[in-house]
């Protein structure tokens, strides 16, 4: 089969690599229709992911028809239209039981690797390192899904792969950064980044009562959809005005009552601290780069909530722990336990209250998802999301 | 083999030993510096059967295990012997963890350097294969065997790698199923055969078993052992599993 595959740093190539065979007995083995490149695939392709080995196949937004399953999947048969979540859970273990399936106990079979790093081990992943258990990966024309009793979610044949395709990661994402946020009626909500997870974030606010929503990017081609997609109701480049002056502005000198960071490790902005990161970054000595989170932090409101759904791999300097300590706020954080949003926000696709699909800008065919990446990298095209058809 | 027996209470097990080496920014570094050469390690056992990667990588890995290999020997308190322990939490009872330990004809379904195990009239055959065809064989007898809670066993004498091994069985506070925790004591000679059976348990020993216990676990919850997907691939792959011989088709 064609598979997208990870050859190195900045190195995508779509290659011809063996089918996917069932492995264990509840696996299942998915025709992908639609997969996307998802903002944390950009940081396996600009090398910030360690233990990724060349040939990787990469992928973890991916739907389609289910082909074959495992003797242990009773749930779905072939010819199923199913959205598999990126997360892959057992449905068996405690973290599992209770709904926090992003860290699942069983489902990463080079657990102790991770352990090293973290200290303890989270889910597996498909297509994300082998840290993460060396999964393959969705963008591909098969994919064998392992514990597909539990993840697969079948959808209505009305909705099209449009605007379902996005349970698989970042509409939960996105729903989990702000449902993280305890929005009270009334509440003002900063976004920063306005890439596809912090619009879904946006609209997810507005969704739980938000007031009001700020987003925070340097793209105006971002922020205007944020404005006029997303619902947010006020946006900020941050190339052209001072965040903080301009959020104590907005807010009446409040700050917001809680701030999602929507942008991860690999965050932009200006000035000596910004050089001291990137520097840093690139001798190895800080892996990651937290401006984003750092400026969320000192502007959020006392005793509000700085939820974390940009991916972060290692360590940070300079953390402003005071801040926090001193007002009272609460750090939130979490890949997304996407299996116990799936069905919820489904329905709401369902009853037209949001269609997620606003975020595509680009389609393209499975054997261009190089140049996919490359638009999605280098934000060329007005690019915010790409979805690959693989058939 | 004059290691102390094994501490009633698993607590003070884990007190013994060395402070974590994230304590300190050194540590973080160590830390760091160990996951690579873990990285490297897997990669160079994924792939001793086929090409070979840099030897740089193995010479790493083999100090990495000489290190921790060391930290082992402190531990024990024994100059010759290496104790390794690990624990996990299982999410099912007590009494079916010990009915699955306590058929040991089972462990080879999760302790990676198991060939088989064969029981009868109370003593136990162990073989294991190790690399380059080397096949260790040693028989076992069980000394203690407290249901639901404990179980012992050891070596016969004469074996060419005298070793022991305790598992307890306690109840996991907050109905979250049984604390399982794993001692074993090995005793390697010198010589090649005791070389041998250093790369056969692996570089990483307390790895090894905590790899093991994972899978011990997902078995007993999942039902069988987890497979990434390049157990099937050759040349550029996904990951396979941490040995060959969990990479069987469904039901193996």
């Amino acid at each position: 089969m064609k598979a997208t595959c990870w050859m190195g740093k900045r190195d995508v190539r779509v290659e011809t690599v063996p089918d996917p065979q069932i492995l264990n007995a509840r696996d299942a083995i998915v025709r992908v229709t639609s997969t996307a490149i998802c903002g944390s695939d950009l940081h396996l392709y600009n090398g910030f992911i360690p233990s990724m080995e060349s040939g990787d196949v990469l992928g973890h937004e991916f739907m389609g028809e289910v082909m074959e399953v495992g003797p242990g999947v009773t749930n779905l048969k072939p010819g199923d239209r199913v959205v598999v979540p990126f997360p892959i859970a057992c449905g068996n273990c405690a973290a599992c039981l209770r709904g926090t399936t992003s860290l699942c106990e069983n489902s990463n079979p080079n657990a102790v690797l991770a352990e090293k790093l973290w200290g303890h081990s989270p889910c597996g992943i498909f297509g994300y390192s082998h840290l993460l258990g060396g999964f393959a990966g969705g963008q591909a024309e098969y994919v064998r899904v392992p514990f597909a009793d539990v993840g697969p979610l079948k959808v209505p044949a009305h909705l099209s792969d449009e605007q379902v395709l996005f349970l698989s990661d970042i509409f939960p994402t996105g729903y989990m950064g702000a449902e993280m946020c305890d929005i009270e009626p009334g509440e003002v909500v900063a976004v920063w980044g306005a890439g596809p997870v912090g619009q879904l974030a946006a609209a997810s606010a507005r969704l739980l009562g938000a007031e009001r929503v700020i987003v925070i990017d340097r793209y105006p081609y971002r922020l205007q959809m944020a404005l006029e997609k997303a619902g947010a109701t006020d946006v900020i480049n941050y190339e052209q005005l001072d965040v903080y002056e301009a959020l104590q502005e907005l807010t009446g000198g409040r700050g917001p009552d809680s701030c999602i960071d929507a942008v991860g490790l690999e965050s932009h902005a200006h000035g000596a601290m910004y050089a001291l990161d990137r520097t840093k970054q690139a001798l190895m000595l800080e892996p990651d780069r937290p401006l984003a989170l750092r400026q969320a932090i000192r502007c959020c409101a006392n005793g509000g909530v700085v939820a974390i759904s940009g991916v972060y791999g290692g360590f940070i300097d300079n953390f402003p722990i005071g801040a926090v300590v001193n007002r009272s706020l609460t750090l939130r954080s979490g890949q997304c336990h996407a299996h116990r949003y799936m069905k919820p926000l489904l329905a709401r696709i369902e009853r037209g209250e949001i269609d997620p699909s606003f975020i595509i800008t680009h389609q393209l065919p499975l054997s261009e998802a190089p140049r996919g990446y490359e638009l999605f990298h280098k934000k060329l095209d007005g690019c915010e999301k790409v979805v690959l058809k693989a058939a | 083999m004059n290691a102390p027996l094994a501490t009633k209470n698993p607590s003070l097990a884990l007190q013994r030993r060395q402070p974590s080496a994230s304590s300190s920014w050194i540590g973080v570094g160590l830390g760091l510096a160990e996951v690579i050469l873990l990285g490297s390690a897997i990669q160079s056992y994924r792939s001793r059967r086929g090409r070979t990667r840099g030897t740089a990588l193995v010479i790493g890995a083999a100090a990495l295990g000489g290190v921790m290999a060391a930290r082992a020997r402190r531990r024990s308190g024994s100059p010759g012997g290496i104790r390794v322990a690990k624990s996990i939490t299982i999410n099912r009872s007590a009494s079916e963890v010990y009915e699955y330990w306590r058929d040991l004809r089972h462990l080879p379904a999760f302790i990676g350097y198991l060939e088989s195990v064969t029981v009868d009239h109370g003593e136990s055959t162990w073989r294991a294969k190790g690399p380059a065809g080397v096949t260790l064989e040693w028989r076992a007898e069980v000394t203690a065997d407290e249901s639901d809670e404990r179980l012992a066993w050891r070596s016969m004498p004469g074996a060419s790698i005298p070793n022991r091994g305790e598992v307890r069985f306690a109840h996991a506070a907050g109905d979250r199923g049984t604390q399982l925790s794993v001692e074993l004591f090995y005793a390697p000679p010198g010589g090649p055969l005791g070389a041998a059976f250093a790369r056969l348990l692996g570089e990483l020993p307390a790895l090894q078993l905590e790899s093991d216990l994972r899978r011990l676990k997902q078995i007993l919850e999942t039902g069988e052992v987890l497979h990434s997907d390049a157990s099937i691939h050759a040349g550029s792959h996904p990951a396979r599993p941490a040995s060959q011989k969990f990479a069987g088709k469904v039901g193996s």
